[in-house]
């Protein structure tokens, strides 16, 4: 463990400690959102997305077509 | 190209919303980000290039969406978000330790460009160089806010400032680390 560490300041080495625990939490709140499942307006705006632009596709074939 | 696209957007959901939610500090502020953001990238999808990193591509339009809203915000309210900033800048010892709203909150105080360089580089697990590029900076300026971002934060959830500790009286940083 890093305190156990002889450095030239007691500071330096509860520095590197905090930082590291900040990290760690700070990776535990982007991983616990992360994790959850994803809500279903996602995938329904995507697939609405993705079907609109079907349908532009379609009309821009027609319009070409007349 | 569009499904796999399509697929690819979908899947990159739980990092926006992760994304999302340590910029913001707000669950549902963050999935409207994450819904603006997808929409956006879809209109633009000709401008992704395939075999990218994806997810560094969505993220930078999620950050520059977060700050055109915050910018929008401040016009449409600005005494509010005044007294919001005031808010915010209430003393260290009013924020609890070890909670992730703790953190969620102590996040809101940092300056925004410190905010999204720690959470992209310590959180989202980025490269210095993948979050320069994401915020358009220089990898170098990326490390230094990650390293004022840290500092501050420490001193924030810890609840006293650095100095304390030069007489080495430190049990309280310490106590982070468990």
């Amino acid at each position: 463990m890093q305190l156990d560490r002889t450095t030239s300041s007691d500071a330096t080495s509860n520095e590197a400690v905090v930082s590291e625990a900040v990290g760690d939490r700070l990776k535990t709140l982007y991983d616990t959102v992360a994790s959850e499942p994803v809500p279903d307006r996602f995938a329904d705006l995507l697939n609405q997305l993705a079907s609109a632009e079907t349908r532009d596709d379609q009309d821009d074939r027609s319009g070409e077509d007349s | 190209m569009s499904t796999s696209f399509q697929n690819g957007l979908l899947a990159a959901v739980p990092n926006l919303r992760a994304f999302a939610m340590s910029l913001s500090g707000n669950a549902s502020r963050a999935d409207d980000l994450v819904q603006d953001t997808l929409v956006k990238a879809w209109a633009n999808r000709a401008s992704y290039q395939e075999g990218t990193n994806l997810n560094a591509w969505l993220f930078t339009i999620l950050r520059n969406t977060y700050y055109s809203l915050m910018r929008k915000r401040r016009r449409e309210v600005e005494d509010v978000d005044e007294a919001a900033a005031a808010a915010l800048k209430s003393p260290a010892q009013q924020l609890d330790h070890l909670h992730l709203q703790d953190l969620t909150e102590a996040l809101q105080t940092l300056p925004p460009t410190q905010r999204e360089a720690i959470i992209l580089v310590a959180a989202s697990g980025m490269s210095y160089e993948e979050a320069a590029e994401i915020c358009n900076t220089a990898p170098g300026t990326i490390k230094s806010r990650v390293s004022r971002a840290r500092k501050r934060l420490a001193e924030l959830l810890d609840g006293q400032h650095p100095d304390v500790t030069d007489d080495g009286s430190s049990s309280g940083l310490q106590a982070l680390a468990v």
